[in-house]
């Protein structure tokens, strides 16, 4: 069986830095697979090379047996990819519910020709998104926030929201890039529980980590990249007790 | 008395057609963030078509080639889709490019524009511009109280095109647009074209100075080189940093702050030895306007407000 995402081969080098070197891995039809490894390791540019930010040197990315190698960004979101940034992906200066709205995908109202001639059917559309933005807010705990700008969200309150337009989005894979960077140990919990939620109503995840003990108690599958190659792959229970991974982590026992 | 009414009609057409281009300058750079300062350039090309295509044969030392003999609204007409055409050319090279690399590309635009139509003769009459522009209406009203008629007709049209704006803002489209300038990159990851958009919104933004430079050589009722310079652009986007980024009515009461402050130093400068003087003061006057107002509303006097969320549509359960 193939995997829902799938990369082979794929390398990126800049210049002569091997960023990402000749990766090979999947990500398995309703699982959540973690991408781990050190800093500076190519987890970020492996993500950027998947979702059309960056170009491949070489190999291909194929989704749900599509070719999509280097196809634009826009065009990669729409297929059915969403991703998060390490930095913030919200719109500061819009809404929390704008934030929501903005994501809905095949708005009418995009169209300036529907903007001046079909007004009623974009303002349906329109009330049939705010009702679903209004169960996400009440679901990732900002109803009562619904009109705040998102900059004046803290910073667990701008992940959740974060993951909440995907919720909007309805991407079939979720790729998320440090989920709990700035997010308080209570709130993770929160966050980990959401993510662990919508995998079971049917989302797959890929996600970057550096919390291991957060990403492992997630996961289902991992990926360790060390110095831009595949080290390791397998279950939490495997890839923790494999030799390569620790050395990567803690150094060379002497 | 007259006269004062006749001075202010044509203060408040002066007014509408900078509050056109500031209006373009908030669609450009207010919702979408593109640093456009190629304003000047985009009403210049307007100015010109409509010139060219409202006139007749060459006399005198005129030497244009081109001209159509056409009533106003055509030039009008044409005044937008020229405009639309060039900012197409110009749109494609340079909105892939951001942020401050766009402004220096728009400005150069905006003087590469001005240097055109001082030296291509042929198709601009040199440095010499078009005098006695085809005026809309000028046959039904001779005389000084034309004046009048423009300043109604100029703000009609600014009324129209604030109504486009304002409609074009608060739909999806404009939300999306202040997503695309607030982060771009995340934009593109749920699915935004992004350069759609601000091609999109770039070309809007021009077809409205296209057809606020047809209305400027109304008001100036000539089309000249000297008339399109930077400043024009620049006291534009005063205007809008004075009135709210983000606002359409903030352009429109930025413009008026600007200009009601520019033409109350005209109105005081009584003899003809003051001129000089008034005129070099009023440049200081405009850097004061923005410094004291930057300094009490750091967002513009109108800052953009979020909108409303749309009522939920009521459910079958509610009944």
């Amino acid at each position: 069986m193939s995997a829902m995402l799938q990369v082979e081969g794929i390398s990126k080098y800049f210049g002569g830095l091997k960023a990402v070197d000749d990766c090979t891995l999947g990500v398995e039809q309703g699982s959540i697979t973690a991408l781990i490894g050190p800093n500076g390791s190519g987890k970020t540019t492996l993500f950027n090379v998947v979702t059309g930010f960056l170009k491949a040197t070489k190999g291909r990315v194929l989704f749900e047996g599509r070719e999509i190698t280097n196809l634009p960004p826009h065009r990669i979101a729409n297929l059915g990819i969403a991703r998060t940034f390490q930095v913030s992906s919200l719109f500061p200066k819009l809404t929390v519910w704008e934030n929501l709205l903005v994501a809905y995908p095949h708005q009418k109202g995009e169209s300036l020709w529907a903007v001046f001639t079909g007004q009623g059917q974009i303002r349906k559309q329109e009330e049939e998104q705010i009702e679903r933005a209004h169960r996400i807010t009440d679901r990732i705990g900002l109803a009562h926030k619904i009109e705040e700008k998102a900059a004046n969200l803290s910073a667990p309150e701008a992940r959740m929201l974060e993951i909440g337009r995907q919720l909007m989005f309805s991407p079939r894979l979720v790729m998320l890039d440090e989920p709990s960077s700035g997010v308080n140990p209570a709130m993770l919990d929160v966050l980990a529980n959401m993510i662990i939620e919508l995998n079971k109503e049917g989302m797959t995840f890929f996600i970057i980590g550096h919390n291991l003990s957060f990403i492992m108690k997630l996961s289902h599958f991992m990926h360790v990249l060390h110095y831009s190659k595949l080290i390791a792959s397998g279950t939490p229970q495997v890839v923790a007790r494999d030799e390569r991974v620790i050395e990567a982590y803690m150094g060379v026992r002497q | 008395m007259s006269n004062i009414i006749l001075f202010l009609s044509s203060v408040i057409a002066l007014m509408g057609i900078y509050a056109l281009l500031t209006l373009a300058v908030n669609l450009h750079y207010g919702y979408a963030g593109l640093l456009s300062f190629g304003i000047v350039g985009f009403a210049a090309v307007g100015a010109y078509t409509y010139a060219i295509v409202t006139r007749g044969a060459p006399v005198g030392e005129d030497v244009y080639l081109f001209y159509f003999n056409q009533p106003w609204w055509v030039g009008f007409l044409a005044a937008g889709v020229v405009t639309t055409l060039f900012a197409f050319i110009i749109g494609l090279p340079t909105l892939r490019v951001e942020g401050d690399y766009l402004l220096i590309v728009t400005f150069a635009f905006a003087e590469v524009i001005q240097d055109l139509l001082s030296n291509e003769g042929w198709l601009t009459n040199g440095t010499r511009g078009f005098i006695n522009i085809h005026l809309p209406f000028r046959e039904l009203i001779p005389g000084r109280n034309y004046t009048l008629i423009l300043a109604f007709l100029i703000v009609v049209i600014v009324a129209v095109v604030y109504l486009i704006a304002q409609r074009l803002g608060t739909a999806p489209f404009g939300r999306t647009l202040r997503a695309i300038r607030d982060n771009e990159p995340a934009a593109l990851a749920i699915g935004k074209s992004v350069f759609s958009f601000k091609m999109r919104v770039f070309l809007l933004g021009a077809a409205i100075c296209g057809f606020a430079g047809a209305m400027y050589t109304w008001y100036m009722t000539l089309a000249m080189p000297s008339i399109f310079g930077m400043s024009v652009s620049f006291a534009a986007w005063i205007a809008l940093i004075v009135g709210g980024q983000g606002n359409n009515k903030g352009a429109i009461v930025g413009t008026i702050v600007l200009l009601g402050v520019q033409q109350a130093f005209k109105f005081i400068s009584l003899t003809p030895d003051m001129a000089p003087i008034i005129s070099s003061i009023q440049l200081i006057m405009e850097g004061l306007v923005l410094i004291v107002i930057l300094r009490f509303w750091p967002r513009g006097l109108l800052p953009e407000k979020s909108p409303r969320p749309p009522k939920p549509a009521i459910t079958k359960e509610a009944i």
